[in-house]
């Protein structure tokens, strides 16, 4: 897990600072993979489906899924937990996070069980709406921080661009569907009416898909002409892939399901990455990488499973229904997660999130 | 990832953390969550014999609870999802639909269909199974609604004996004889030994009796 060595010239500029290797960062990291298979399975589902495109069951299509959600969402979810105990100095940094946040999030989802009509609505409609903030704000992040370690520190204004615009399919999802979103603020009526569903559909099917792809092509020139050096692609495939999953899949279901497993794709990449180099620099340390990613991948499937497939079952023990026990348990690791990830990836000057994405000199540009 | 402000610690070590009631909420928490981790584990096992499913979903669950009978519980509980899941909603009224028809739960099969309707997810076979609940059920006003259904229906498939016979028993249902008995005939001349028309067909004759 060793940086490629610095480039020179226009295009190792472009091509940014790798972590790992260029075709890793692109694929795992910027969502090159999930552009592939976004593509796979946009025009591939119809085509199954007798070429109408209509009453197709992703789930039948792809029995795959559970295994890959297991391998990558749940572990995903679990991998910020494991990561937030064993990043160094979480204990006296974060106390209350560390120690009493997990009873608390315990105690409000047994709550949730107890009235899932009242709170758990609450709960679930909190955990849809927070899922592609999340998303973005973790685009935003990455793209950020690859921007720092390529030589291209963004100012403050364009910054404050780059945030807006990975916002953007998070916008997109606020406008909803039913349950949540404005559809869960609004009144159903006043929704209905046809003006009001005409805007909203030009908004959702025109508008937005222009900003969410237009927009980070003209900060990315905007950058260019006034920085007089380019953001690396990789951030302008961060921003892109995020929005591309709330642009094609018209379907929520669709689109919650494969941003989400590509996005714990993206997130185990990057958490690989900074805990095998904490561990590896750590004066006691006495293994290799191979042994940390290994220790580290294996504690967050064991406890994603034990998270998202055991503990609900406690909950069926305890005698509440097969339904709240399996949603609200997994709304309430999602809110756990957002939660502990605001904390864990803070760049802060003396923590170790800072020493791995500052250990490296930025390329040279030409 | 999300934004760059300080927060640095040297230490990793729990006991090192000043306040008794955060220790006590850490190990409390700690227990618990793994606790009920495999407890769940074994609940599973012992229950099912197998390990939790891969599948992150209650519809096995629901599945289960239909085989063994308890419909009144699968159906409540998919009314609890219909709350909670939003993005999965038709399906879930399909679903109750399918279970309250095959075991002759008239309301939550009214209520899905109608839920179908509303949502623009309807097909034929709704409705003519909401215009067949609806009299069965043959509360006041409901013969109306089927009515209305099966002459929908009935523009499609003029030639369905279902069809015919439903909309008869919603012309009785309103009193209106004659042309009750024109459809139930109709749907006997499609399929001579359709039992409802047949039953039907001899209420509205045994009425027309009783008048003259």
């Amino acid at each position: 897990m060793n940086d490629q060595p610095p480039r020179s010239g226009f295009a190792s500029s472009l091509l940014g600072k790798s972590f790992v290797h260029p075709l890793f960062d692109y694929l795992l990291i910027g969502g090159g993979l999930s552009l592939l298979v976004a593509g796979l399975v946009h025009w591939t589902v119809p085509l199954a489906a007798g070429g109408g495109g209509q009453n197709y069951s992703i789930h039948a299509r792809f029995a795959w899924i559970p295994m890959v959600i297991l391998l990558s969402n749940s572990t995903h979810f679990a991998s910020s937990t494991v990561r937030l105990y064993s990043k160094p100095g979480t204990f006296q940094a974060l106390p209350f996070l560390t120690m009493a946040f997990p009873l608390v999030c315990l105690l409000v989802t047994t709550l949730c069980m107890v009235y899932p009509v009242n709170l758990g609505t609450n709960l679930q409609r909190l955990y849809l709406i927070w899922s592609p903030y999340h998303y973005a704000a973790q685009a935003y992040g990455l793209a950020v921080m690859y921007s720092y370690r390529s030589g291209c520190p963004l100012g403050l204004n364009d910054k404050r661009l780059m945030r807006w615009i990975s916002m953007l399919p998070f916008f997109l999802v606020c406008l909803g569907g039913e349950g949540f979103g404005l559809y869960a603020l609004l009144p159903e009526a006043w929704l209905a009416q046809p003006t009001v569903h005409g805007a909203v559909m030009v908004l959702k099917q025109w508008l937005f898909p222009l900003l969410i792809f237009g927009s980070p092509v003209a900060l990315f020139i905007k950058i260019w002409v006034t920085e007089q050096k380019p953001l690396p692609l990789i951030s302008l495939l961060v921003l892109m892939v995020n929005g591309c999953w709330w642009v094609i899949f018209t379907d929520y279901l669709q689109a919650f399901t494969l941003a989400t497993i590509f996005h714990g794709v993206q997130y185990l990449a990057i958490v690989l990455i900074f805990h095998v180099r904490d561990q590896k620099q750590r004066s006691t340390n006495r293994h290799g990488t191979l042994y940390h990613v290994l220790w580290f991948y294996g504690a967050s499937l064991l406890l994603g499973y034990g998270l998202f497939h055991c503990l609900p079952w406690a909950y069926r023990l305890a005698g509440f229904g097969v339904v709240e026990s399996m949603l609200l348990v997994a709304a309430a690791i999602n809110i756990h997660h957002f939660i502990v990830d605001a904390y864990i990836w803070k760049l802060g000057k003396k923590d170790s999130n800072r020493t791995i994405v500052d250990s490296d000199q930025a390329p040279a540009f030409v | 990832m999300e934004s760059e402000e300080a927060v640095a610690g040297p230490s990793l070590d729990v006991t090192a953390a000043q306040s008794p009631l955060l220790r006590v909420s850490f190990w409390l928490g700690a227990i618990v969550i793994l606790g009920s981790m495999v407890l769940g584990l074994l609940y599973s096992a012992g229950r099912d014999r197998t390990l939790p499913s891969l599948q992150l979903a209650y519809y096995p669950g629901i599945e289960k609870l239909v085989e063994a009978g308890e419909y009144r519980q699968a159906l409540d509980q998919l009314n609890v999802a219909i709350e909670l899941d939003f993005l999965s909603r038709v399906r879930i009224h399909q679903e109750i639909a399918q279970i309250a028809m095959t075991n002759g739960q008239l309301d939550d099969h009214i209520a899905a269909c109608r839920a179908l309707i509303k949502a623009g997810a309807a097909d034929e076979v709704t409705s003519l199974n909401l215009s067949g609940s609806l009299l069965m059920r043959s509360a006041t006003g409901d013969h109306g609604r089927a009515e209305e259904l099966s002459r929908e229906l009935l523009q499609k498939y003029p030639n369905h004996p279902a069809v015919n016979c439903n909309l008869g028993a919603a012309l009785l249902g309103q009193d209106q004889l004659v042309e009750a008995e024109q459809y139930f005939l109709r749907a006997l001349e499609l399929e001579p030994g359709l039992l409802p028309a047949q039953a039907g067909l001899a209420k509205v004759r045994e009425v027309k009796a009783t008048r003259e």
